[in-house]
């Protein structure tokens, strides 16, 4: 695989983008999530947090972080609206998967910690917070644009101070 | 010759799809003991850093404090 990465056009320009997405109708709180392209602009990745049920009997949720091919459909149209999607980062291939292997590091932190996901916790971690700090290991910036809308935990960085992944 | 450095994360990310895919993920969280406390904190201020995990220690602490298992 990394030899016909190596053989790739080293200029050619992956990106890395934050989507944001309405939940529902117009103000409805918003979700976050990151998507991988390749050189065409195609998705190629995309990394979501999401609440995951525990077990049987149990009342509260896992907060997780998952990866996984971008799906040609994208979001579920009835329930997501796409209202901005931000360039984070543009270049060659080999920044773009250091970006990638730093954001599975922290996706691998995240999840080890073992989280939980209150929806009725405004202030609390969930699925933003996540895509929040994917963005802060892959040492980006989170775009202003994105910041204006409310989008609940968005604010909360999931990692200790001073993380950094052993790819950056 | 070989690129180590893109060798290193192309495994990376090639073990990434395998663990952090949605059924490995749940199928982990479904056996996951519930932590009970400690990522919640009404009061916590909407910024930063998620007070449990901005410090590790006290997040080490937190973790061993706060597992039950089969809870």
């Amino acid at each position: 695989m990394a030899q016909k990465l190596q053989n790739r056009n080293q200029s050619s320009s992956h990106s890395i983008a934050l989507v944001t997405a309405e939940m529902g109708v117009a103000g409805s709180p918003i979700y976050h999530y990151i998507v991988f392209r390749d050189h065409t602009g195609t998705n190629r990745m995309e990394m979501h947090g999401l609440p995951v049920a525990r077990g049987p009997g149990s009342g509260v949720r896992a907060l997780r972080g998952v990866m996984a091919p971008a799906s040609s459909a994208g979001l579920p149209s009835s329930h997501f609206k796409t209202i901005s999607d931000a360039i984070l980062f543009r270049g060659p291939v080999r920044e773009y998967l250091r970006k990638m292997a730093c954001a599975v590091d922290a996706l691998n932190f995240i999840n080890n910690q073992n989280l939980n996901y209150r929806s009725f916790d405004e202030s609390g971690d969930g699925p933003n917070s996540i895509a929040h700090t994917l963005v802060q290991a892959m040492e980006l910036e989170f775009p202003v644009g994105a910041a204006y809308f409310w989008a609940p935990g968005r604010e909360r960085i999931l990692l200790p101070r001073n993380w950094r992944s052993p790819y950056a | 010759m070989p690129d180590y450095e893109l060798e290193m994360f192309a495994q990376v990310i090639k073990t990434g799809m395998e663990t952090l895919s949605m059924s490995a993920v749940a199928a982990e969280a479904r056996t996951a003991p519930l932590q009970v406390k400690k990522n919640f904190n009404p009061i916590a201020p909407n910024r930063g850093y998620s007070p449990v995990i901005a410090d590790p220690m006290a997040f080490a602490m937190a973790g061993r404090e706060s597992v039950r298992l089969g809870a």
